[in-house]
């Protein structure tokens, strides 16, 4: 019996630490990616009421919108504010979640003169925005439309 | 003596006058003649620099666009690969064609036109695993960037001489083309001044020697005369007119331009009431491909169709068509055009057609009304019949066509529960891209190619309890004074008007719920909570909410307006719906991106615009009620077919003796909208989830799409209350719902968790999170 006894802090670590472990592997909560619901995705009921669902998602972003968006600030950049719009109504169509294309909309908008366009395009850019890092960018470029970049 | 000389006299002054006689009258012909010159060179001018032809607008769906990380399900590829008229094939070595197999679709791209330039003809390889384009390759190289498929076109506007056209200009031609009209129509086409002596003779020697007409000696000039000018009246008045008037065109013009003409003009087929004109349209028609793209056979059948596009119809007479097609060919050989070797291999291939494209009857009838509807703004009716407009509209043929089926399988299931003696059931339905306005489909009618009364933007019909979010959000904008879990009654009360008149609403299953949380109030679409709720609140300031949500109409001033004693149609149900679904921000339903000339110079683009009409808090306030509609609520059913990962928001709508079946629902991709009813405004016996939403949850079940995930606004936060008492408690607790609520600053009422274990439940539950 003591022999026993002398083992259970090693054990009962141990078994902390498994606990730990299993615990982190079931509840991880790093922010979720928001993905495609595909049509073969079988029906089970309802989706469930916990707190989740209430975690603001990562929008996945396909490269090609992000190789737009790319092409978009260097035509903004050089003046070339038509083509821009062209490429910012791409990037927009093909993901209309994502933040930064609202966000380059109220800088092209903003240079055009159009105050009243850019600041919607911005509070929309602001309402998508998934964290805090891409809030700070939008309030950014709407203080300052150098700071966009 | 007087008698004779006075006869000498008047022999000689009769041939005096006799002269002049002849003199004037040959001067009054050659002045007559002169002048029927002129005349007809003015024709020739006029017509031949003016406005030639007429050409109808031609519409266009969205082009389909292919990158990594697309949602797209292989299955409603291939549908639009059907529409397009791509043939499955073993091998993809031919634009036009593609191959399936297992999870990789590979397809060789037709080249065409979009808003971003030119597409060249193209291999493209998807990798397609769980609906989402794992990788995509053009020509064997990993694509990181977009490709698109050629617009599938879906109308078009017509002139009343419905006439389908393409133009295409001489240096497009392709050169066998060119050369296979020289050998076949006009060998002396270059060197001729409009009519051709040579070719008269030796027409008239293959004549004379066949005993019968065997060959025409009119050049392609007159030929163009002929049905450009002209009517096809066989007479010497006729040919002399277009012999002189061949002979005028060649004066004032290049040859280029009159062969450019011709292959423009030249008739080459029919479809219905329309007929095919130039070779450029006809290329469309018979192979549904662009000119250039046509291979020397193809080219060939193209020119032995113009000496009978009826008698030598491919369609309809293959044998002859082939026969016709490997003489053209064999003429192209002898006259140098092509080696031996190239005219034995075209002649060895089979005639392979395209099928048939419809013209003159626009596929999806109820979405074009919608294109007409927002074009007649801005352009004038005659140059949308006549200009060769191209419209690229926001239609998207995989949701339009999946709305469709959804329509016809579910009406049909419905039908079985109706009298045999009632009246049909109709449906007006519309898709809407939830973060641009865009439509993208739109069935006006159960049967889409009606094009009869187009429901979605005509048929004007209560809209029962889909009114009901307005209230709420009325509500929700005043947080210090309702919050998601705030407590309702929803006891029955009367309303007495001051001409004696009462209104007391009902619930839908006749019993009063006492108080409930607002959020179950809305799920459970409680008619006398809301009823109550609105009166609280005002009906100015409901009235106020919906104006901001984008209902413009005329509105119902009494209170019966607060559960949906209001007409509207799908359209404007959507307008309003959209402004919810995309978190507050008003934006124009749009069914147009841009109009091109027929050049493909861009005129108009029709940008995205928003305003943002609603704070974010409200609106995300809203839309978790409206999830609560879906999870738990009258919209749940919806989960038999939708998967339970695709979050959604709705509402159902049931107007008085089930006359009207409502449903608006979205995801974070699409917004739907259907209404089903009787046109004769009868019961259907059908409530907004027995009716509307199984079409509306079938149709979403058949498209890949992310979840609805409005990011939470930064002065929202999550708090637990219990489900039944609306009061606030602890995660752990058992029957403990999370609700955003809009400020950290308002308290309320708490409850601990009402057992030991039902603690200990709740707690290992946040504890493993499940």
């Amino acid at each position: 019996m003591v022999e026993l006894l002398k083992h259970i802090p090693r054990v009962g670590a141990q078994l902390v630490m498994i606990a730990i472990t299993c615990m982190a592997l079931v509840s991880c909560s790093t922010q979720q990616r928001l993905g495609v619901v595909a049509t073969s995705d079988a029906a089970s009921g309802p989706a469930g009421s916990d707190g989740a669902r209430y975690e603001t998602k990562q929008v996945a972003v396909p490269a090609a919108v992000k190789s737009l968006l790319v092409s978009a600030e260097q035509a903004i950049s050089q003046g070339r504010l038509e083509e821009a719009k062209n490429l910012l109504a791409r990037a927009q169509r093909i993901a209309p979640s994502y933040s930064r294309s609202y966000l380059l909309w109220g800088v092209l908008h903003r240079l055009e003169g159009d105050e009243s366009k850019a600041t919607q395009m911005f509070n929309r850019a602001y309402s998508l925005a998934a964290n805090d890092s891409e809030k700070r960018a939008v309030l950014k470029a709407q203080e300052d439309s150098n700071a966009w970049h | 003596m007087t008698k004779a000389k006075s006869s000498a006299k008047q022999k000689k002054a009769s041939p005096q006058k006799s002269g002049s006689f002849k003199l004037k009258l040959f001067l009054t012909l050659i002045i007559a003649a002169i002048a029927w010159v002129i005349y007809l060179d003015a024709q020739v001018r006029f017509k031949f620099e003016g406005k030639r032809w007429s050409l109808p607008a031609q519409v266009f769906a969205r082009p389909l666009e292919l990158y990594e990380g697309q949602a797209l399900n292989l299955d409603n590829l291939e549908n639009e690969l059907a529409l397009l008229d791509y043939r499955q094939a073993s091998q993809t070595d031919k634009p036009g064609t593609y191959l399936r197999s297992g999870s990789r679709l590979s397809v060789y791209r037709r080249a065409h036109n979009t808003a971003e330039g030119s597409q060249p003809a193209q291999k493209l390889d998807l990798v397609i695993r769980g609906d989402v384009v794992q990788n995509l390759s053009t020509d064997g190289v990993t694509e990181k960037g977009i490709q698109t498929l050629e617009p599938f076109k879906i109308g078009g506007v017509y002139p009343s001489s419905k006439q389908e056209r393409q133009l295409i200009a001489y240096e497009d031609v392709p050169p066998g083309l060119i050369s296979g009209l020289l050998a076949t129509e006009d060998k002396d086409f270059f060197e001729h001044f409009g009519v051709s002596p040579l070719a008269i003779a030796r027409a008239a020697f293959a004549n004379i020697s066949a005993g019968r007409v065997v060959q025409g000696g009119s050049t392609l000039t007159q030929q163009l005369v002929k049905n450009f000018y002209l009517t096809r009246e066989r007479s010497l008045w006729r040919k002399a007119n277009e012999a002189l008037m061949s002979i005028l065109l060649e004066a004032h013009y290049e040859k280029t331009d009159i062969l450019e003409t011709y292959i423009n003009d030249v008739y080459l087929g029919q479809s219905g009431s329309t007929a095919i004109h130039g070779f450029a349209m006809a290329s469309y028609f018979y192979f549904a491909k662009q000119l250039e793209s046509c291979t020397l056979e193809e080219l060939a059948l193209l020119v032995g169709i113009v000496k009978g596009p009826s008698y030598y119809d491919p369609r309809r007479h293959p044998e002859r068509a082939k026969q016709r097609r490997d003489l053209v060919l064999t003429l192209m050989h002898e006259d140098n055009w092509i080696s031996r070797a190239d005219m034995l291999e075209a002649q060895q291939m089979p005639l392979l057609l395209a099928s048939k494209p419809r013209f003159h009857s626009n596929r999806y009838p109820a979405f074009m009304e919608l294109v007409r509807q927002q074009l007649v703004a801005e352009y004038d009716a005659d140059d949308l019949r006549s200009e060769g407009l191209k419209i690229y509209t926001t239609l998207d043929p995989q949701l339009q066509e999946g709305l469709e089926s959804a329509i016809q399988l579910e009406l049909r299931q419905l039908d079985a529960r109706q009298p045999a003696s009632s009246s049909e059931l109709q449906t007006g339905a519309i898709v809407t891209a939830v973060g641009t306005g865009e439509v993208l489909a739109m069935s006006g009618d159960r049967r889409p190619r009606y094009s009869g009364f187009n429901r979605v933007l005509k048929a004007e019909r209560a809209v029962g309890s889909l009114i009901k979010p307005a209230i709420y959000l009325t509500a929700l904008e005043q947080p210090d004074s309702y919050q998601l879990p705030t407590m309702l009654s929803d006891d029955p009360f009367k309303l007495e008007f001051e001409n004696g008149e009462i209104w007391q609403p009902n619930n839908f299953d006749d019993e009063s719920h006492g108080n409930v949380p607002l959020y179950q109030a809305l799920a459970n679409s409680y008619n006398i909570a809301s009823a109550r709720l609105g009166i609280e609140l005002g009906l100015d300031e409901v009235k106020a909410t919906l104006r901001k949500l984008g209902v413009s109409q005329a509105l119902n001033p009494y209170p019966s307006l607060l559960l949906g004693a209001q007409a509207m149609t799908p359209f404007e149900v959507a307008k309003f719906y959209q402004t919810i679904a995309s978190n507050g921000f008003n934006m124009p339903l749009r069914a147009i991106r841009e109009v091109a000339d027929h050049d493909g110079n861009v005129l108009s683009r029709y940008r995205f615009e928003v305003e943002q009409v609603i704070q974010p808090e409200a609106s995300y306030l809203l839309q978790s009620a409206m999830q609560e509609t879906m999870r738990n609520g009258t919209g749940k059913s919806a989960y038999a077919r939708l998967p339970s990962a695709l979050h959604t928001a709705g509402k159902t709508g049931t107007t008085n003796d089930f006359r009207d079946s409502w449903f608006a629902g979205f995801s974070g991709d699409y917004l739907g909208v259907v209404w089903v009813g009787k046109d004769d405004n009868s019961s259907t016996g059908l409530t907004g989830s027995s009716g509307a939403l199984k079409v509306w949850s079938r149709f979403m079940s058949g498209v890949p799409q992310y979840p609805l995930a409005t990011p939470r606004p930064a002065d929202v936060f999550v708090k637990w209350f219990d489900r039944e008492t609306g009061k606030q408690t602890d995660e752990s607790c058992s029957g403990a719902d999370p609700l955003p609520v809009w400020g950290q600053q308002y308290e309320f009422e708490y409850q601990s968790c009402s057992s030991g274990l039902s603690k200990l439940k709740g707690w290992l539950k946040s504890w493993l999170n499940f």
